[in-house]
């Protein structure tokens, strides 16, 4: 090995790399079965059709015409993600601190039994508030700059994310279910509320979102650096 | 055949087996086989995107990714090479959509001298002036010529597995390598 390759393997050892965190726990709870056997049964094909339809439809009502098509359909029940171009203008008001539209502030110890579902809590929470945009409640609960947001969905749930074309998307594993983890370009969430009708999220962070429906909930975590954290802070919420 | 030899053969087989396992479908087997490398493929994504939290979301969607395709994955190849490979994809295609430009993104980490050395202050000074003017000297170089430097010198690959984590022939890695060097060396002197 001449010398200029010398001085490059040590080079290689003296670079400036943050140590690698341990990825394993995060993708094993994200893999997707990988063999399938057969053919999916007719029946649930037409069930996933039938949903992407239904979405499609509750979509076109609530934002503008001019969208691509739907990326894909995952495996999380009814969940379906487009890229689009623009983001959706978001009400003025609606950017910072208490004008995102979270509702009215309450003690972090009444979130639990404040709206009509039993909220699941961090074990540390900065603040809770409780809206009333959708029926049955919406509990939003801050971890310093993290935000969890609780609602109950539909009997199945089903959200519509737009994204922005920069926004990365992972499929993973929350707390045993299937759950989708949006990072990178800011994007902004559309949902389907309790009363079937499609509703714009007026809040928009910059930061990654991890969201997953737990039990009759659907559950959002907003502003962790990596997927990591949010998956802890996922497995710390207690009913 | 020498003792390291024989190590090196036992951990080839472990990893032939370990792969043979995650084929089937056995997840923990596939989680033994990243835990071995996940280090290598979170610098080479780092290195490409700059951002720890990037690499770990391409390195995360690279093991993903290579979780699907194993049914594809060629008995007796190296698995190494190939999940880095797939690293280097996942990240490249990250900053393409982040709208950065190419380059790799090389820095000097601190405190680079290894205490063990002893070496004196002027010695250790040299020493970070040589690394500097080498970094420099990397940066200038285009995309093609900095990625088979790092892969073979940064990353520690061997040839042959250069040429799978950049999807190259292994003559074509030679020779590529052979010129990156000698633009170094030109580019080395233009410093100096």
């Amino acid at each position: 090995m001449s010398e200029l390759e010398q001085r490059l393997l040590a080079l290689g050892t003296a670079l400036d790399v943050p140590p690698a965190p341990d990825i394993v726990p995060a993708v094993l709870a994200g893999l997707p079965a990988r063999r399938r056997r057969g053919p999916r049964p007719a029946r649930r094909v037409l069930g996933v059709a039938l949903a992407t339809v239904l979405l499609l439809a509750g979509a076109a009502m609530a934002v503008p015409p001019s969208r691509n098509a739907i990326l894909r359909v995952l495996g999380l029940r009814g969940v379906s993600i487009e890229r689009v171009r623009r983001l959706p203008p978001i009400p003025s008001g609606a950017r910072t601190g208490l004008t995102l539209g979270l509702g009215e502030p309450i003690a972090p110890s009444r979130a639990r039994h404040a709206a009509g579902f039993t909220a699941l809590l961090p074990p540390r929470a900065s603040g809770a508030y409780l809206g009333h945009d959708v029926p049955g409640g919406r509990i939003s609960i801050l971890i310093g700059r993290v935000l969890i947001t609780e609602f109950r969905g539909t009997a199945q749930p089903y959200i519509l994310k737009v994204i922005d074309p920069d926004t990365s998307v992972t499929v993973t594993r929350v707390n045993g279910a299937k759950g989708v983890y949006l990072s990178g370009a800011p994007h902004q969430v559309l949902f389907g509320a309790i009363d079937r009708t499609i509703r714009t999220d007026r809040v928009r962070l910059a930061g990654n979102v991890l969201v997953w429906g737990q039990g009759p909930l659907l559950v959002r975590i907003e502003g962790t650096r990596t997927l990591a954290q949010a998956l802890a802070i996922a497995r710390s919420l207690r009913g | 055949m020498s003792m390291t030899g024989v190590i090196a053969g036992r951990v080839e087989s472990d990893e032939a087996h370990l792969i043979a396992r995650a084929k089937r479908g056995d997840q923990h087997a596939y989680g033994q086989l990243l835990a071995r490398h996940q280090k290598v493929a979170f610098k080479a994504a780092y290195l490409i995107t700059g951002s720890a939290a990037e690499a770990e979301d391409a390195t995360q969607e690279a093991c993903m990714k290579a979780w699907l395709a194993l049914g594809r994955f060629r008995p007796g190849a190296l698995f190494r090479p190939w999940l880095v490979q797939i690293a280097v994809n996942e990240a490249r295609n990250r900053r393409r959509a982040a709208g950065r430009r190419d380059g790799l993104i090389l820095r000097l980490g601190p405190g680079v001298t290894e205490p063990s050395t002893a070496l004196s202050a002027e010695t250790e000074a040299f020493a970070d002036e040589q690394r500097t003017r080498l970094l420099a000297a990397v940066g200038r170089l285009r995309e093609d010529d900095q990625l088979i430097i790092a892969a073979r010198y940064f990353l520690a690959l061997s040839e042959a597995e250069a040429a799978i984590a950049l999807g190259l022939r292994r003559g074509t890695v030679k020779s590529r390598l052979s010129r990156a060097l000698g633009r170094l060396e030109r580019q080395l002197e233009e410093i100096e």
